[in-house]
């Protein structure tokens, strides 16, 4: 009788349709405004009001516009690289608050989140100042600087969960059978917590592309895509603009689309 | 076989090297230079290059004119609906994504997080032209029947600054959530099923409460976001838009006022951190890394 | 390893050391190197910048910045980075006193001669005697933009005749009632505080006693709690206009919305109007920043100079709109300046409307936190 009853119970569950529908409701709410910005970057005026007829004009324009892309070069080296500093910092920083107890070890913590829970600008005046009363020249590395800043947690953190979730028996056993520290690191930690580098990088690259207030503080001449757009914002705002993001977008899906392909189904359920 | 208690003191020193990397970062670019940022705040600008010795003036300034207290706590408050717009919005995506699909998991992950590569910029003036009287939110209510004139009530106001800051956290508030209930054994699920909870109430017995780490980082990026954003109200708020991160900002231009800036940013810092602390008190302990 | 392997670790790798070798050692040194912190579309465009590194062979960096505001602050913070800066003629005081800048020897410049008298003497307050710190290039005004088509009618009350068919159209509309929720202002507190001042009745708003601020704050806090929204740029107004989110724009870029509202179609949506109390004008101009020396210095001078020549200056007025320093430059203005924002083809002596030149201010930092006192007032 029992069985029967629990054979019911297990039958009312939430629709499963309407969280689906749900969710296709919010993609379309997130892609709304980018398909907007790709429409205009195919209408003929200028005006954000209404599209005018198809054009290319503005894609033509963006091809000889160098400052633009030069831009956009920028955004992308500053990204790649901080990313890379911010794996070092990261990993290592994770590895040591993971595995070592020390004093005050609730003070590191809180003090490393705190370049990703403070607002931009507070982090863009510090170090601004603090580049100011050093009398170092604003510059790509003063902004790299910042960028390092506010990535690094992210790497750490990502890590530092996975690496919390593996537990320490791994690397014991692999102590114990005699290797040491650097090839227990290289050939079973590493490799465990592969994903959560590469998660925590994608997700620091995302950020350091787009950061537009740490970097307007921290920059002299050496322009990022989103700083340039903004100092455009007055009198220059041109169609090319939304033209470059149209290709960003493009480029973006089909570099996700290729990573889920290649990361997929099998790195899932490895990790399961 | 080598284990802690027979490590020599050099070794075990030497295995804390493994730490100075990320404290050096810690000292350069957070403790050095918010320390700059403090002692700053302690000086009242006087004159143009003249600063007077250690004062409380700033702060006292901040309680003294309701420009920045008011500011302020206005801040908060549309910060704090923005979170709660975000999170609530966020949960059932995360829930649905990490738990419900076996397959494009990662796929539907990673594309939640594609929009955030196309320039805020560019997708806040994407939101100023939907809310506008001649934008695409008219139009449908329009073509659906709602109303039959366009209404002017979509932008340049409280509504359109929310809407926007949360598209813009959402993002960010959907990460955590979704490691978090990733996270969640499917054993403990299984196990409230088979003593005879429904799916709402291992919801809400279970689920909500095992990802509450999640729940907690969400809400602080999607409440930091908001708080500090001085573009969104400027373009998009209206005459009534102001924030508290216009007024921070408005004191590195003409008003050359950086010790005042320096004050106004570290009762920002202060908040964010006291809030940080309390929330962390009462947070999960499981959560300590996410 | 699998051979695909192979190749997507050698992109890997390149994708990551090109960017890293890039970002460190991409900075060629240029020999001649000019770097110019101004508006976007304005003082350094496409269309003259070019011709000028050919002539002279060099590199110009440009930067821009969206606001006065942020010309300044960015200046403070990076004095060394940038060689020429635009500023307005009324901060150049403000400029000098934080030690950004330095002398310009006029007398070195070919073209200073061929300025209009008004631009050379007396626009900007002796500040060393002997010496000026300060080339102007540019000017303009603020005026009205107004949707006609739909509100036109609804203007007679607040409109003046000027003359010639042309019409000036008061402050007061600002305030009206039936205006509420319909206006929007050029977010800029110079302008502002001295548009207001004006409107006010005030005699000279540069210059603002107590009881002058006190009349000057009443009618901004006026015209501010009836706007829509506070427009920061080309775009935002632009759009709020055509938009019909506001019919009434107070704007700081009249000419180059009279080039834009007509190049997409809505000649016959805007009409352009003076204010009939006043109007303010400001003039912008470039200085040199204390650092600039050596070739960088030459430079400077050498882009100045072609700036107040007619040819730049012809094609300013032609593809930017902005009114000219130099008589000879005067032949570029398109038709739909002529036509709408037509005042600026008439030379400075015989504006229609009184002309207030913006000067420095009895206290900058006093109208800049006055105009957030009164933003913040507003609130939701």
């Amino acid at each position: 009788m029992k069985d029967v009853k629990r054979k019911k119970r297990r039958k009312r569950k939430l629709p499963i349709p309407y969280l689906g529908i749900y969710t296709a409701l919010m993609y379309i709410f997130l892609y709304v405004p980018l398909v907007v910005v790709v429409l205009f970057s195919f209408s003929a005026t200028k005006t954000t009001v209404k599209f005018g007829h198809f054009s290319t004009e503005w894609y033509v324009r963006l091809f000889n516009d160098p400052n633009l892309i030069k831009a956009l070069f920028h955004s992308f080296e500053i990204g790649i690289v901080s990313v890379l500093i911010a794996i070092a910092l990261g990993t290592s920083g994770a590895l040591f608050i993971v595995r070592k107890q020390f004093f005050g070890k609730d003070v590191f913590l809180t003090l490393s989140q705190l370049p990703i829970l403070l607002p931009g600008i507070i982090i863009g005046i510090a170090l601004l100042m603090f580049f100011v009363n050093l009398h170092v020249s604003l510059s790509r590395l003063t902004i790299l600087a910042g960028h390092v800043a506010i990535t690094t947690p992210f790497v750490m953190f990502q890590v530092a969960s996975r690496l919390q979730r593996l537990g320490t028996s791994y690397e014991d056993a692999s102590k114990d059978l005699g290797a040491k520290p650097i090839k227990t690191f290289i050939l079973v930690t590493l490799p465990m917590i592969k994903t959560a580098i590469i998660g925590g990088g994608l997700l620091a690259f995302t950020i350091s592309f787009d950061e537009i207030i740490i970097t307007y503080f921290l920059t002299g001449t050496w322009m990022t895509l989103p700083v340039y757009i903004y100092g455009m914002m007055r009198f220059g705002l041109t169609p090319q603009v939304y033209a470059i993001s149209a290709i960003i977008l493009v480029f973006s899906v089909v570099f996700i689309f290729f990573m889920a392909r290649f990361t997929g189904t099998k790195a899932e359920e490895a990790e399961r | 076989m080598k284990d802690r208690k027979n490590m020599t003191g050099l070794q075990k020193t030497k295995s804390f090297f493994i730490g100075v990397p990320i404290a050096v970062w810690m000292i350069v670019v957070v403790i050095i230079p918010v320390l700059i940022m403090l002692s700053m705040s302690f000086r009242v600008k006087l004159a143009p290059q003249v600063v007077s010795p250690i004062s409380l003036g700033n702060y006292i300034e901040f309680f003294k004119r309701p420009i920045y207290w008011k500011l302020f706590l206005k801040s908060l408050r549309i910060s704090l609906m923005v979170s709660f717009v975000a999170i609530i919005s966020s949960y059932p995506l995360a829930y649905f994504i990490s738990r419900k699909l076996k397959r494009f998991r990662n796929l539907l992950f990673m594309l939640i997080i594609t929009p955030l590569w196309v320039s805020y910029l560019i997708r806040i003036i994407a939101w100023r032209t939907i809310l506008g009287n001649k934008g695409l939110f008219n139009l449908i209510l329009i073509k659906i029947g709602i109303i039959q004139e366009p209404i002017r009530l979509f932008l340049y106001n409280q509504f359109a600054v929310i809407i926007t800051l949360a598209y813009i956290a959402i993002p960010f508030v959907f990460i955590p959530l979704y490691t978090a209930l990733e996270k969640i054994p499917k054993n403990l699920i299984d196990a409230s099923i088979d003593l005879g909870a429904n799916e709402i109430k291992t919801l809400m017995r279970i689920i909500i409460p095992l990802s509450s780490p999640g729940l907690i980082t969400g809400f602080m990026l999607s409440f930091i976001i908001a708080l500090g954003d001085y573009i969104i109200p400027q373009q998009i708020g209206g005459s009534g838009g102001m924030m508290y991160g216009n007024i921070v900002w408005s004191q590195f231009g003409i008003i050359s006022n950086w010790h005042l800036g320096a004050a106004l940013g570290f009762i920002l810092f202060a908040t964010a951190a006291v809030i940080i602390g309390l929330v962390r008190k009462f947070g999960s302990r499981e959560g300590v890394y996410m | 390893m699998k051979g695909y392997k192979v190749v997507l670790c050698l992109i890997f790798t390149v994708v990551i050391a090109v960017p890293a070798v890039l970002l460190f050692a991409g900075g060629q040194k240029d020999e001649k190197v000019l770097s110019i912190l101004c508006f976007a579309e304005a003082y350094a465009i496409d269309e003259w910048v070019y011709a000028f590194e050919e002539m002279y062979d060099c590199k110009v960096n440009r930067t821009y910045a969206g606001t006065v505001e942020e010309h300044y602050s960015k200046t403070k913070a990076a004095p060394d980075q940038y060689n020429i800066v635009s500023i307005m003629s009324s901060r150049v005081r403000m400029y000098y006193d934080d030690g950004l800048i330095q002398e310009i020897p006029v007398d070195q410049l070919q073209h200073w001669t061929e300025l209009n008298a008004f631009f050379r003497e007396g626009l900007v307050e002796t500040i060393e005697p002997g010496k000026e710190f300060y080339v102007p290039i540019a000017w303009g005004n603020q005026d009205f933009i107004v949707n006609t088509s739909v509100v036109g009618d609804k203007l007679k009350p607040y409109l003046t005749d000027i003359g010639g068919g042309n019409y000036s159209l008061s402050y007061d509309v600002l305030k009206a009632p039936e205006s509420k929720g319909l206006t929007a202002l050029f977010d800029e507190a110079a302008s502002l505080t001295n548009m207001a001042a004006i409107a006010a009745g005030v005699k000279d708003p540069s210059n603002l006693d107590e009881r002058g601020y006190e009349k000057m704050i009443a009618e901004l806090t006026a015209w501010a709690e009836n706007a829509r929204a506070f427009t920061g740029g080309v775009d935002a107004e632009k759009a709020i206009l055509t938009a019909e989110d506001a019919y009434i724009s107070l704007t700081g870029n009249n000419v180059i919305q009279a080039n834009l509202l007509v190049e997409e179609g809505y000649g016959d949506t805007f009409t352009h109007f003076l204010p009939s109390e006043g109007t303010v004008l400001w003039v912008d101009g470039w200085v040199i920043t204390e650092s600039t020396t050596g070739a960088a210095y030459d430079l400077a001078m050498q882009y100045i100079d072609y700036m107040i020549g007619a040819e730049v200056q012809t094609i300013m007025s032609e593809k930017v709109g902005w009114g000219v320093v130099n008589p000879q430059g005067s032949g570029g203005y398109s038709d739909a300046v002529k036509e709408r924002t037509y005042w600026y083809t008439l030379g400075l002596d015989n504006f229609p409307v009184p002309l207030y030149v913006m000067k420095g201010e009895e206290d900058p930092a006093r109208r800049e936190r006055t105009w957030n006192e009164i933003k913040a007032g507003i609130g939701f």
